[in-house]
């Protein structure tokens, strides 16, 4: 328990820390969201300059940075240039869309990781393993741009998949079942792009996991006493090798939440990503921040999740005394 | 036929001695506020005399390997001194006591998970050579052909891997690389428990030839007595972290003091004894 | 209360007959020399057989051999007859309706055999549960019977522990009561105690007496310890280099070995307590360079 909370503090003094960081980062690249508009002749440099004074663009780094932290308790995350509104409003939508497209994709890709890592070691050494073991090398060697275009293109010619954006332009009139079909129509792709992309991680980890556990001697014991191969692989054996797994979960959500980001980007899918993206080329400041410290976010949550369930999940650990 | 390896040796100093030693665990599981002593040492006085075969027994849980890593410098008890050639070495750093290392040797009961399976066997004897920089080269892998010799095994296996090894030539093995670095006392905890009759006859015997060889000192651990009655000189009985008894081996066998002695003693020789009876005609 | 495993059927009164049994491995096309040459056996209902030998005798490989438990790449020949019921070649399904049920083994390393992951009173569970359908409460109920079978005081608290709480020789008497929780007809010990303590070991084998006096399964017992024979076995069977070289009433085998490899292995039998030393020097037993 200890240990959890001295984590917990960890991770505020790394959400701490990446804040400074990108605020220096932000520093460092030149221009800023007004420079735009200085080259706009109708816009005196008068009106730059004020502008620049009113968002307290020009105070030094130290100060803005204090009246970001304000901003971040005040539950504004500071203000968006472009947008005119504080960052969280943005924000908070933007997330909740690229939480529910990781989310799903994660759950998918480990459903579908397990049990074909667990096949693939249970068969060792067969044509299975090898097609397995050489899908999943061709796969990782190919970027998720092509993927995602692939599927976009697949999409477009076959009229069987929307392309772009979470739902349909009159989405609202619909009931909720065609509400929910429609939603998960645009999901597919954007999903399957992240899914296809981590599987071959996945797929290796489970199935090295499970040759390890799969050699012990406990499990010969099993099969000795007449249990069926499926229930020793689910029951027996994926149990012991879970512990890897686990810490690889984490480990992989922070991998999926950047991944979305691009894929985000490409399909159209309403997330952090194309914002980030926007606000970076509009050096929109507190906007790029703020996304970066919500995926910041999302990662130590995902990795303080894991280390919870190992400990929570492993025996060994929990009931030492 | 008794082996009396030592009858030779007049001298009888103290090699290793252990005063007052005390080691304690305590576990806490991570959710709980529950937490669990263990005394694995209590306050162990011990003296290992050169040239003789010392034995430590006990049973599982006692506290003897706790003891042995102690003693082989392998932990840090909580309190006690333990002296090394009646020099102290209590509170000494890292770097003091790996020039001490070498005098004591350590040969483990599960020989497959002391040697690295992926060193071969010529690079398992070599690696405490080389850790210490006593030598490199041609020269690493000359000595470690003629150690394998030493301890029966055929140096054209030197490139095979430990686990290659059956249970008795791995045993072998580890014994070659404790030997390496010309220590003083070889300590064995339960080195021979778990092999078979044949294995442990042989690779006795083989400690019996190096300790005559090479003039070793032997820590032997374990709990088999009538494995120790063979060949120890003086016995030292471990119950739950303390010293019940001690002496030289008949005094041990024939006026135990201890009523933990007397059970152990009358368990081993009631075995002993049914066998012997069982057969004790003609046998060849 | 499960009945006792059924009488012997037929006009074969063995419970178990293991004829001309040869086990090779094979690699690629090449094979290593026979881990078993040529082993016949003979195990009647309700007895207890030890089998001594050495390590690397074979004894392993007879007692995964009877159960079909060798690795892929083991070519066997010979038959072994469960009540005229040939186990070699049998398919899958059929050797795991056996294995269990009719035979069961019990592995070296007690507390290698169980799940470092799951609860005791699982693990014995599934046993049961592979053989037989029963509901919750009565699984339950039938696995501390188990439990307490074996002696062990406390069954609900062994059955909610994980193997890592408990000491070797409670590890010891679980994995005897998963042997036994389908009331089997034989059960194959393959060296149980050899990392215990050596007065658990004893307590262990009591255990597998009275066991085998009350629930009448017989034991196929094996060791490289002849001393532990003694609590113990109707009959002995000595196994050396894959055969099987002498084989007899245990008072026979002891008091009168044919065979030199017995004679010797034999006189290696500790006599402490005598003031002698069994080890000689010169003994002749593979102390060559290995």
């Amino acid at each position: 328990m200890r240990y959890l909370l001295r984590r917990l503090l960890h991770s505020v003094y790394l959400l701490a820390g990446v804040s400074v960081l990108c605020f220096l980062f932000t520093d460092l690249a030149p221009g800023n969201f007004f420079d735009e508009m200085k080259l706009s002749p109708q816009i005196s440099p008068n009106t730059v300059a004020a502008l620049k004074t009113q968002y307290g663009l020009n105070r030094p780094l130290p100060v803005r940075y204090l009246l970001w932290v304000k901003s971040v308790v005040r539950g504004e995350w500071g203000f968006s240039f472009a947008y005119n509104s504080p960052v969280w409003d943005l924000l908070a939508v933007r997330a909740k869309n690229t939480l529910l497209l990781t989310g799903v994709a994660t759950i998918l890709a480990w459903l579908i990781a397990v049990p074909l890592g667990v096949g693939m070691a249970y068969w060792r050494g067969s044509w299975a393993d090898h097609l397995g073991m050489g899908g999943t090398s061709l796969l990782l060697s190919l970027p998720e741009l092509v993927l995602a275009l692939g599927l976009l293109y697949f999409a477009v010619r076959t009229h069987s998949l929307p392309v772009g954006g979470m739902s349909a332009l009159n989405g609202e009139s619909y009931t909720f079942l065609s509400r929910l079909r429609d939603r998960l129509a645009h999901l597919v792709i954007p999903v399957a792009t992240l899914v296809v992309g981590s599987l071959p991680l996945l797929v290796r980890h489970v199935r090295a996991s499970m040759i390890e556990v799969l050699d012990a001697p406990f499990i010969q014991a099993v099969r000795g006493h007449g249990v069926t191969a499926a229930r020793t692989l689910f029951v027996y054996a994926l149990p012991a090798a879970a512990n890897p797994l686990i810490s690889l979960l984490g480990f992989s959500v922070g991998g999926l939440l950047g991944a979305s980001l691009l894929v985000e980007v490409i399909v159209g899918w309403p997330g952090v990503g194309p914002l980030l993206l926007e606000a970076t080329m509009a050096r929109d400041l507190y906007i790029v921040i703020g996304a970066v410290m919500i995926s910041t976010l999302f990662m130590i949550a995902g990795n303080l999740l894991a280390d919870a369930a190992l400990i929570a999940l492993d025996p060994r650990v929990r009931t030492r005394a | 036929m008794t082996v009396d390896p030592n009858t030779t040796r007049v001298e009888n100093h103290v090699l290793l001695r252990g005063v007052a030693l005390c080691k304690r665990y305590i576990q806490r599981a991570p959710f709980s506020r529950r937490k669990f002593t263990v005394d694995a040492v209590n306050n162990v006085d011990l003296e290992i005399q050169v040239g003789q075969i010392t034995a430590l027994v006990g049973e599982s849980g006692s506290g003897k390997s706790t003891l042995a890593s102690c003693l082989a410098l392998l932990e840090k008890p909580d309190s006690g001194q333990i002296f090394v050639e009646e020099q102290p070495v209590t509170g000494w750093g890292a770097r003091q006591l790996l020039a001490l290392r070498p005098r004591i040797q350590m040969v483990f009961q599960d020989s497959a998970g002391a040697l690295n399976p992926r060193f071969s066997a010529a690079r398992v004897i070599q690696e405490p050579l080389e850790v210490q920089g006593l030598s490199s080269g041609p020269e690493l892998r000359q000595r470690a052909c003629s150690l394998m010799e030493e301890v029966g095994l055929s140096p054209d296996r030197a490139d095979a891997s430990p686990l290659e090894f059956s249970g008795g030539q791995r045993q072998r093995l580890a014994i070659a690389r404790a030997l390496a670095l010309k220590p003083a006392l070889l300590i064995l905890d339960e080195s021979l428990s778990g092999l078979d009759l044949v294995t442990q006859a042989e690779i006795m015997n083989l400690l019996l030839d190096l300790q005559g060889r090479h003039e070793l000192t032997y820590l032997l651990i374990s709990h088999d007595l009538s494995m120790i009655g063979q060949v120890a000189d003086y016995i030292a009985v471990l119950q739950r972290g303390m010293v019940v008894e001690r002496g030289r081996r008949e005094q041990v066998f024939k006026r135990p003091q201890h009523e933990h002695t007397r059970e152990l003693l009358s368990f081993a020789r009631g075995l002993e004894v049914a066998f012997h009876s069982a057969g004790a005609e003609a046998r060849g | 209360m499960l009945p006792p495993p059924s009488p012997t059927q037929g006009t074969d009164s063995a419970l178990l007959r293991v004829a001309r049994l040869r086990v090779t491995y094979v690699d690629g096309g090449q094979s290593y020399s026979p881990a078993l040459r040529h082993v016949d056996l003979t195990i009647a209902a309700r007895e207890v057989v030890g089998i001594l030998g050495e390590s690397g005798c074979g004894k392993s490989t007879l007692a995964r051999a009877i159960l079909g438990l060798l690795p892929r790449n083991a070519r066997v020949e010979g038959s072994v007859q469960l009540r005229g019921v040939n186990l070699i070649g049998l398919p899958e399904p059929g050797l795991r309706c056996i294995r269990g049920a009719k035979i069961s083994l019990i592995h070296q390393e007690p507390g290698l055999s169980l799940s470092p992951v799951m609860r005791i009173g699982q693990q014995i569970a599934e046993v049961i549960r592979a053989h037989r359908r029963l509901g919750r409460n009565e699984l339950r109920n039938e696995v501390e019977r188990m439990l307490s079978e074996v002696r062990l005081s406390d069954p609900r608290r062994i059955s909610h522990s994980y193997p890592h709480q408990l000491s070797g020789g409670e590890l010891s008497r679980v994995v005897i009561a998963q042997a036994l929780a389908c009331r089997p007809d034989l059960v194959i010990a393959d060296e149980p105690t050899r990392s215990l303590d050596v007065r658990v070991q004893a307590e262990i084998l009591d255990l597998l007496r009275e066991l085998n006096h009350e629930v009448g399964t017989a034991i196929l017992f094996i060791t490289h310890n002849p001393t532990l024979f003694l609590r113990f076995a109707d009959r002995v069977v000595v196994m050396s280099d894959g055969e099987v070289v002498e084989e007899g009433s245990l008072s026979l085998v002891f008091r009168q070995p044919r065979h030199p490899y017995t004679q010797s292995l034999l006189r290696l039998v500790p006599n402490a307590f005598a003031g002698a030393a069994s080890w000689q020097k010169d003994t002749e037993l593979g102390c060559t360079a290995l």
